[in-house]
């Protein structure tokens, strides 16, 4: 029995109805995993991953310019 | 090898490290001058409706979430690895991933801020993953590779 924490206690997970989404941003990739119970969401969990980085061009001034 | 105009690329991981004081600011003692501790950092979410972005200076409760098992202030970051350079890229990511374990997260989120607990909760950077909730479950923040044009940090 595998089981797996929801709004109503540790449940069987082969009861729950388990379905992903997906969702690609500019700088992120996002996985929500939705679980249900007789149509009922009980559990969602994400997981997101940081695509790009943020990233700041330091800049020199110009001495006189 | 010519002279060359430039930022030197020692000083860009050498901001993340402290290692440059150009103005009078006041610090948390990191316990000695020649052996400092590293500043702890810590993660806190935001609703879709907050303003967290460039112009955040600090950690702020206004607009964070609130839910089963998250404590305001967020959860702390892992940062095992100094920042380092590569090229001329200074650059830093933390060590591990930022995880809210068995959250319930109704109202909807999209932006983690991480800042600086040990030094006056000063803003580091945010991240906007898009608007989402949790359910009895965990949020788990990933962490991009640690290195120059991948990293979480790049000062290019």
């Amino acid at each position: 029995m595998n089981l797996v924490q929801t709004t109503q206690g540790l449940m069987d997970l082969s009861r729950l109805e388990v379905k992903d989404v997906v969702e690609v941003g500019d700088n992120y990739r996002k996985i929500a995993t939705e679980y249900r119970l007789g149509g009922e969401l009980v559990r969602r969990e994400v997981t997101v991953t940081a695509l790009r980085p943020i990233e700041t061009v330091a800049e020199q001034g110009v001495i006189n310019g | 090898m010519a002279n060359s105009t430039a930022i030197c690329t020692s000083f860009k991981a050498e901001l993340m490290l402290g290692a440059h004081q150009f103005g009078a600011v006041t610090i948390v003692s990191r316990t000695s001058l020649t052996a400092p501790t590293t500043d702890s950092l810590k993660a806190s979410l935001y609703l879709t409706t907050a303003s967290i972005g460039a112009s955040t200076t600090a950690y702020t409760a206004t607009g964070e979430v609130s839910g089963t098992n998250y404590s305001a202030g967020g959860v702390a970051v892992t940062n095992a690895t100094a920042p380092t350079t590569s090229g001329t890229t200074g650059y830093w990511t933390p060590s591990a991933a930022i995880v809210y374990t068995t959250v319930t997260l109704s109202t909807a989120f999209d932006t983690v801020l991480l800042y600086n607990s040990t030094q006056s909760n000063r803003a580091i950077l945010a991240f906007n993953f898009g608007s989402t909730t949790v359910t009895a479950g965990t949020l788990t923040l990933n962490m991009p590779t640690n290195a120059a044009g991948t990293a979480l940090i790049n000062l290019a």
